[in-house]
């Protein structure tokens, strides 16, 4: 069983204030599922073996977990990641909604290139 | 203010601060009390399903296969796994303990104190130790082979109690021994046994 580490980017720093201010219940649903990632991902052979209904794969080794789990009337929210098997280092990139989420994904794949291990 | 006046860059970069889990995390990235605080709840709330979906995925499982073992569907498996404590069922424990074969201990109540702990784990091995030394009656082998492990016990509890020793404020002016003599009336089925072991810091 590998333990891996969580690392946060910059830009998720700052969405973390945004999001504990404007939508407390939002970010408390994501970082829940995010804790459920995390505990799967030290179990799991592979970053790619974790999949559960919470999950979406947005191309570039990034996965956007929702906000399911976390009660009823919840904004649809969407925690950007992407966990490097090589160093096991679970990279929390950013934060959006519906409105934000192609720029976001953008946003994430481009993180993705920039700290992935070269092969 | 609306969502479109929270500010986002075109790119960003890794604080370089790593953390152990998402909790550690929240609190090192200074996460308002109450937001943790409702993480926690939600963790509390959610500990077994999310234990279950972790020994699926230790197992290698996808939630399409563990369906297929439990006889459900994909999403139910994935309904089961993201929902909360309260909506599982014993059958849903039990069924996940025999796909995977595991053994899952549910607990409830206050956690133990530390004393409360070492004595009940020190009463649970003397249990066991004593089956053993019932099975060790046996035969020759199965005595020869349980007492070198009891041997190798007795080394291993004094390791441990010397180390934690050794973490004591007053750690250089322990010492104990240990006086093992069995009873007038084990005498006759044992040979008497004589321990002593003293700790020097």
């Amino acid at each position: 069983m590998s333990v891996w580490k969580v690392m946060p980017s910059e830009q998720y720093v700052k969405d973390q204030t945004w999001y504990a201010k404007k939508h407390p219940r939002e970010l408390e649903a994501v970082a829940n599922n995010l804790g459920r990632y995390h505990a799967q991902l030290n179990r799991a052979k592979n970053a790619l073996c974790v999949q559960a209904g919470y999950i979406h794969p947005e191309g570039k080794g990034v996965v956007a977990l929702d906000q399911k789990g976390g009660g009823t009337s919840l904004q649809e929210t969407r925690l950007y990641v992407y966990a490097d098997d090589s160093t096991k280092v679970l990279h929390i990139i950013t934060i959006g909604n519906k409105n934000t989420q192609d720029s976001d994904i953008k946003l994430a794949q481009a993180y993705t290139e920039s700290v992935r291990t070269p092969r | 203010m609306d969502d479109s006046q929270h500010s986002k860059s075109p790119q960003t970069k890794p604080t370089g601060r790593t953390y152990g889990s998402v909790d550690e995390m929240l609190r090192g990235e200074k996460v308002p009390a109450e937001i943790v605080t409702g993480v926690r709840k939600l963790n509390n709330e959610t500990r077994f399903t999310r234990m279950l979906a972790a020994l699926r995925v230790k197992a290698g499982l996808t939630q399409t296969q563990m369906g297929e073992k439990m006889d459900r569907t994909q999403s139910a498996i994935s309904k089961l796994e993201s929902g909360r404590d309260e909506e599982l069922t014993l059958a849903d424990i039990r069924d996940y303990s025999k796909v995977l074969n595991e053994r899952i201990v549910l607990g409830f109540g206050p956690p133990m104190n530390h004393v409360e702990a070492i004595k009940t784990y020190a009463l649970a091995m003397r249990e066991r130790m004593m089956a053993l030394a019932k099975i060790a009656q046996q035969d020759g082998q199965l005595e020869k082979e349980v007492q070198a492990f009891f041997g190798e016990a007795f080394f291993n509890i004094l390791t441990i109690l010397a180390t934690c020793q050794q973490q004591m404020p007053n750690k250089n002016e322990f010492e104990f021994k240990i006086e093992l003599q069995s009873s007038p009336a084990l005498a006759k089925q044992t040979p008497s046994v004589e321990a002593k072991a003293t700790l020097v810091a």
